[in-house]
């Protein structure tokens, strides 16, 4: 991440027309929370892909390791912290200190894959939300209770 | 690179010492400073970080369960002697210890020493059985803390002897109430249905992972575990017989295996022997990675059969400090932290030795098998390093790069300190008896059906992986759609052979809060009905205790914790089962912002494991056929207390079950023996909800009906209530078909055995009392209540 220009999210998340089992989980969720007025969750696997890397190189990762091409899609894209989201959404991280297992394994699977650059990863999640009027504080009350337990996790709001 | 520090000790008063130890995070007490003190004023100088840390961690009541071995000064006022009654009990861990020595059970193996309880399983194997808690990290994290716990449990399986492979995972959890209104939680409390998510995920994913059957439980719902939630995981093992002893000898190499060393999980010893504050640092919080661990798994059982390390432990709390530790106890050993593969450079030498990342294992290798050993590893993608030799010094050298940085005599480490005597005073709660009048039977049924605590797990329980490996008999789910609840698990582990264990349950802390030593029966005679019920034998039947309280410096809540200890020595006796292996898991309590302390309900669990000869002469819960009988065995009394009729209905009062070991063994034995013979179509024991329940559960299960005569079920009839949802122990329902009912009485000749009904063709439940027509409900109604509670 120190270095932004070479800092790339690969975001993956189901085909649109496949039921998403878990962003419906998050959603009776919400709702318990009483928040009505959210319609829909949609979730992604986010991976910050840094450190010796370029666009190919994430393409190949992407396409070689993390994708499941019957049930996914994946966007690449460079990573920045504005808050250009076009829908409100929010992304929760590992801390810093907290081990990342999934990264391990992934970082793993990019050496196997024969790659000997010094690749680095985060991995979070990212959650979509439709629905109407939704405000920032709904979003943060969400995270807290929900998506992220700020004991080991991060979470930032964007688009909106 | 980061050095040792010393920390000045020597010159310090007693308001200096204590706050050394606070802000050290060290939880240790004045004497146990001051003891410390007097050793380095000895040798004449001030221990390093790293030695604190390592004195800390040894003494920490995870490890060295002192509240277990101390002496206690216990009062009682009790309704036979009206005044109070003093008397000093040596510990309460040698009143457990006393059942498994005045039993003499030859099949006992290993008992109290090793990670885990082992018990002989046939002519070449053991079964060994351990059941940890892991309540803290779980009420801060709850997918890596229940995570975390399983893949803890899991290599204390690993570890115990040189070694044995993991079968069977079980998990029994307490929670909060689902429905507690968000807006009412203190603020860093996790709302309960998240932290039932967050749990049953970790297990989930841990376990299927390893590739292990997660198939016997119990999830509770009760307001006492809203702060403090408990989360038991358990794990059963098989080794040859062979394989039980481990030795240590000097010049055996130090070997750590898996996972790299980080700043998880550091404090996790003195930590889980603090209560829940606010202002957790992150790194008491760790995040499993059951892949690696899984790969130290088969890479190990090759090591072994190969005979490649002569003794091994697992890195659980305390880290490398603890597992070093204690395999050097009786030696020394020499260790150079420099050489721990570890996650990120800038660790300090204590964060490397008390650290507690996972999925760590530590080996004594003798020199000359190690360059195998590393092929093994190699072979396997599993991480190694030597990090240092066995000595006969009696003393732990510990360096980082050159430098010294702690040297301890081992013997004072873990010679037996004085340990304070500690005050308990236990008062005989007097309950009123009440009947409540004017209830609907059949409304209560239903809610009774829809209690969370009763209602169906499936959505739970169908998460696991219950099947891998292939060796799951009698499965969690019964019956024709697999929606009936099996009172315990059935496995077959030995490929080609019938030989079998049953592994199973009990919990009760409703009984706890009216009389925790009737608690304590009551989850033993529970437990083991459980185990009779699916074909287990009832002589051949070990038991694990794990007691998890709330905060037992304070003088009432462990007297409660006296009474349910010796309950378990008592009845554990009386029902003639040994126990093999414990735990105890204290101050599980809360500190409110107003100063209020809120501690759990004390809460004991009983597992149970039985070997039985054939796993064919098991049987299941499910009613088989229409026309058959339908009895109950054992006595029907007045004990509502605790029940969940009362809980329903918020009555704090009536007699908790008085179980009855000596009529209660007789019926199990020839209950087994019935069920060997054949003659048992199906058998579900009465627990939570009563008899109603029971038979409600027998149906769904089947898609049968039944008819049911209440006033055949007990000698003298009593209310109806009472006959339907009292929870006396020691009963079971059993369904026997015609060409077996007088083979099946003869059995029960002189024992309570009363035929109470039949198997109907239509899917309803009809219960008639005096002639009268006092239930009917349809069967499918019962399905979907019972079905239809837990959601995800």
């Amino acid at each position: 991440m120190e270095n932004l220009e070479k800092s790339y999210i690969i975001e993956i998340g189901l085909k649109e027309n496949l039921f998403d089992a878990f962003g419906n989980e998050i959603l009776n969720s919400i709702k318990e929370l009483g928040f009505d007025n959210f319609e829909k969750v949609f979730v992604y696997d986010v991976y910050n892909v840094y450190g010796d890397v370029s666009l190919q190189l994430v393409k190949q990762i992407t396409k070689n390791i993390l994708l499941d091409h019957v049930a996914h899609n994946a966007k690449i894209y460079k990573y920045n912290n504005k808050k250009d989201e076009k829908k409100p959404c929010v992304e929760v991280w590992y801390k810093k200190q907290v081990t990342d297992p999934v990264a391990m394994t992934a970082i793993k699977a990019i050496k196997d894959l024969g790659i000997k650059n010094d690749v680095k990863i985060r991995c979070g999640k990212k959650y979509v939300f439709s629905g109407n009027n939704i405000k920032k504080d709904m979003i943060r009350q969400i995270s807290e209770k929900i998506l992220a337990n700020t004991l080991i996790h991060d979470y930032i709001i964007k688009g909106i | 690179m980061a050095r040792a520090e010393i920390i000045e000790i020597c010159t310090g008063d007693d308001e200096k010492l204590l706050e050394i130890s606070k802000k050290g995070l060290l939880s240790l007490t004045l004497d146990e400073m001051k003891r410390i003190q007097k050793y380095f004023l000895k040798i004449g100088r001030n221990p390093t970080d790293l030695e604190l840390e390592m004195i800390a961690q040894t003494w920490s009541e995870h490890c060295f369960h002192k509240l277990f071995k101390s002496k206690i000064e216990f009062t009682e006022v009790n309704g036979q002697t009206a005044k109070p009654v003093t008397h000093i009990i040596p510990s309460m861990f040698s009143m457990i210890r006393q059942v498994t020595e005045n039993l003499k059970k030859n099949w006992c193996v290993s008992v109290f020493k090793d990670n885990a309880g082992i018990i002989k399983f046939d002519d070449t194997n053991c079964v060994c059985f351990k059941v940890e808690t892991h309540n803290h990290p779980s009420a801060l994290e709850p997918y890596g803390g229940a995570g975390t716990g399983i893949g803890g449990v899991i290599r204390d399986i690993l570890g115990a002897g040189l070694g044995a492979k993991p079968i069977l995972n079980t998990d029994v959890f307490c929670f909060g109430t689902l429905d507690f209104p968000h807006e009412n939680l203190d603020p860093g409390i996790f709302h309960p249905k998240r932290l039932f998510k967050g749990v049953v995920s970790g297990v989930r994913d841990y376990g299927n992972r390893m590739g292990i059957p997660t198939a016997n439980g119990a999830i509770l719902f009760d307001p006492g575990y809203l702060y403090n939630i408990l989360v038991y995981c358990g794990t059963v093992g098989i080794m040859p017989q062979w394989a039980v002893e481990k030795k240590v000898e000097p010049g055996h190499l130090i070997v750590v295996i898996g996972g790299k060393t980080g700043r998880d999980g550091i404090h996790g010893a003195t930590f889980s022997s603090a209560s829940l504050e606010k202002d957790i640092p992150t790194s008491v919080v760790q995040i499993g990675n059951p892949i690696i661990e899984k790969k130290v798994l088969d890479a190990l059982m090759i090591a072994r059969d190969r005979k490649l390390y002569s003794a091994i432990t697992d890195c659980g709390a305390g880290g490398l400090s603890s597992a070093v530790g204690e395999l050097a106890q009786h030696c020394g050993a020499e260790v150079h932290l420099e050489n721990v593969p570890l996650k990120y450079r800038d660790l300090k030498p204590w964060e490397i030795w008390v650290s507690e990342s996972q999925e760590r294992m530590v080996l004594a290798v003798p020199s000359e098998k190690f360059e195998q050993l590393k092929k093994v590893l190699e072979d396997e993608d599993v991480e190694y390093a030597c990090i240092g030799k066995f000595t006969s010094t009696k003393k732990i050298k510990i360096y980082h790069q050159n430098d010294i940085v702690g040297e301890l005599d081992l013997r004072w480490l873990f010679q037996k300190a004085e340990l304070p005597v500690q005050k308990a005073y236990y008062e005989e709660r007097k309950m009123a008896d009440i009947i409540p009048e004017n209830i609907n039977v059949e409304e209560v049924l239903l809610q009774l059906l829809a209690d969370p605590v009763i209602a169906s797990k499936e959505i739970v329980v169908r998460q696991y992986d219950h099947e891998v490996q292939s060796h799951t008999i009698v499965k969690p789910f019964s019956g024709i759609d697999g929606k009936g609840p099996s009172d315990a698990v059935v496995i077959a582990p030995v490929y080609g052979s019938y030989r079998g264990i049953v592994v199973a349950c009990g919990i009760n802390p409703w009984y706890g809060k009216v009389d925790p030593y009737l608690m304590a029966g009551c989850c033993i005679d529970e437990a083991m009905r459980n185990i009779v019920a699916c074909g287990g034998d009832p002589e051949k039947t070990a038991v694990l205790d794990n007691f998890c309280w709330g905060k037992c410096d304070d003088p009432v809540e462990l007297g409660k914790l006296v009474k349910c200890v010796q309950g378990c020595r008592d009845f554990a006796l009386a029902y003639k089962v040994p126990f093999i292996s414990g735990k105890d898991s204290l101050n599980n309590f809360y500190t409110k912002e107003d100063g209020s302390i809120v501690s759990i309900p004390g809460t004991l669990l009983i597992s149970a494991i039985s070997v039985i000869d054939d796993v064919r002469e098991t049987t299941s819960s499910d009613l088989k056929e229409s026309g058959n009988h339908i009895y109950i065995l054992g006595e029907t009394r007045r004990h509502l207390g605790g029940s969940r009729l009362f809980n329903l209905l918020n009555f704090e009062a009536g007699q908790c079950p008085v179980p009855e070991p000596e009529l209660t063994l007789k019926i199990m034995k020839n209950l087994h023996r019935a069920i060997k013979q054949g003659l048992v179509k199906s058998c579900h024991d009465c627990s939570e909800g009563g008899m109603a329940v029971a038979i409600s559960e027998m149906m769904i299960g089947s898609g049968y009906g039944a008819e049911i005569y209440l006033e055949n079920v007990a000698e003298r009839t009593d209310e109806p209530v009472v006959l339907l949802f009292s929870e006396s122990q020691g009963r079971f329902i059993v369904e026997v078909d015609q060409a077996h009912i007088d083979k099946f009485e003869k059995i029960f000749k002189n024992l309570p055995c009363r035929r109470i009904g039949r198997v109907t063709p239509d899917f309803r439940l009809k219960i008639f009392y005096k002639g009268k027509n006092l239930l009917e409900i349809d069967g499918e109604l019962m399905k979907k209540t019972w079905c239809g509670v837990l959601s995800w």
